[in-house]
């Protein structure tokens, strides 16, 4: 049965509205197969209720409340999309945004104190010591590994600490559903804590007190203005998607 | 919604997978068709929103208990995307059967409720 152009009209509404509040937590391919199929399962059910009797708008009606509001079918595919995922449980207690968050930046970081812990403790231009000299014992201990010196180490170690917020803002942007930027400051702040907490432990090392300076003062706004781009980016390149007719739809013949 | 119905959705959305799987034991379908096979069946006694079986569709197909493909009736008109049970599906049907049952028959034998059902003339 062809629909009418109202109806259709509202259909592709309905859909759009479900779509829209799963296309930062769905991948672009995965939208476009249940928009297909959303509007499949209105436009079969508009045929059932006309042939049962009903004219075009109470059809149309009886069609949309017995496949329920966009709130109630986006939230029931986004949790079991959370569940399918391996770190489901983490993200259904923490929220997909914070979850996300602290995980890149945890990532991030463990990045970064592994860099710092291998500059404390195998500084550059260790001489080959044997077993019981002081020397050996001083590669065991922490010592000052001054900053900056021009170590391979040192370079690797001020890029990953500069593109660190950036990678995390952008990813955190992609997963999160709302909120991405203060998730991002809050999961830097945090991670500049344990980098606070760090330098108790590596003391008289300095280094874990550079992180966490950095992090306090460079991460967390970088990472919020990177997931704010990376969000608008998103919604953009989906909302192209989204835009498309439905009456585009394909048929196969 | 009624505290009846209420009831009733808490209770459907814990058996939502068997449902499906059983209705998918006929052959591949479409949600809507599944939807329409539980509403003949049900005889509209089941209230739930039709949209939300979408996602328990696509989770049964990550856990490949079904695997779905685009089909398109004889006669043209719309594709459909219709589901089909794989054999882990059939056995995981056949598991979750059998703890429905086992569930069933404590119910029963605790409150005395009679398990068979009354549903509406079809």
């Amino acid at each position: 049965m062809q629909l009418p152009p109202a109806v259709e009209t509202r259909f592709e509404s309905r859909v759009r509205e479900v779509l829209s509040a799963l296309n930062v937590v769905l991948p672009p391919e995965r939208l476009q197969r249940l928009r297909l199929e959303y509007f499949e399962h209105l436009a079969g059910r508009y045929d059932d209720f006309r042939r049962s009797g009903l004219d075009e708008a109470a059809a149309a009606e009886a069609s949309l409340t017995s496949f329920g509001t966009e709130q109630m079918v986006a939230d029931s595919f986004s949790l079991a999309w959370q569940e399918l995922r391996p770190e489901g449980h983490i993200v259904a207690k923490l929220g997909t945004g914070p979850a996300a968050a602290i995980g890149i930046a945890g990532c991030a970081q463990a990045v970064c104190v592994g860099l710092l812990f291998y500059r404390i403790w195998f500084p550059p231009l260790t001489p080959l010591v044997r077993v019981g000299t002081p020397q050996f014992q001083g590669m065991w201990l922490p010592t000052i590994a001054p900053l900056p010196d021009l170590d391979l180490s040192t370079y690797v170690f001020w890029s990953a600490l500069m593109l660190a917020p950036l990678l995390i803002g952008w990813w955190c942007g992609r997963l999160a559903p709302a909120g991405a930027p203060l998730q991002c400051a809050v999961g830097c702040a945090v991670m500049a804590g344990v980098s606070a907490l760090l330098q108790t432990l590596t003391s008289p090392a300095t280094d874990a007190t550079v992180l966490a300076l950095v992090q306090a003062t460079y991460w967390i706004p970088a990472a919020a203005v990177s997931a704010l781009f990376s969000r608008k980016f998103k919604l953009f390149r989906q909302r192209a998607i989204l835009l498309h007719d439905v009456s585009d739809l394909p048929r196969l013949q | 919604m009624g505290q009846r119905d209420e009831v009733t959705a808490a209770l459907l959305r814990g058996s939502a997978t068997l449902l499906i799987l059983s209705t998918l034991r006929q052959g591949p379908l479409a949600g809507i068709d599944i939807v329409r096979n539980i509403n003949t069946v049900a005889g509209g006694t089941l209230a739930f929103k039709e949209g939300t079986i979408y996602s328990a569709l696509h989770q049964l197909e990550e856990n490949e208990l079904v695997t779905s493909e685009w089909v398109v009736a004889d006669g043209g008109g719309r594709a459909k995307r219709a589901y089909t049970l794989t054999p882990k599906g059939i056995e995981e049907l056949d598991r979750r059967a059998q703890a429905w049952r086992s569930v069933t028959a404590l119910v029963w034998a605790v409150t005395g409720v009679n398990p068979t059902p009354k549903l509406p003339d079809r």
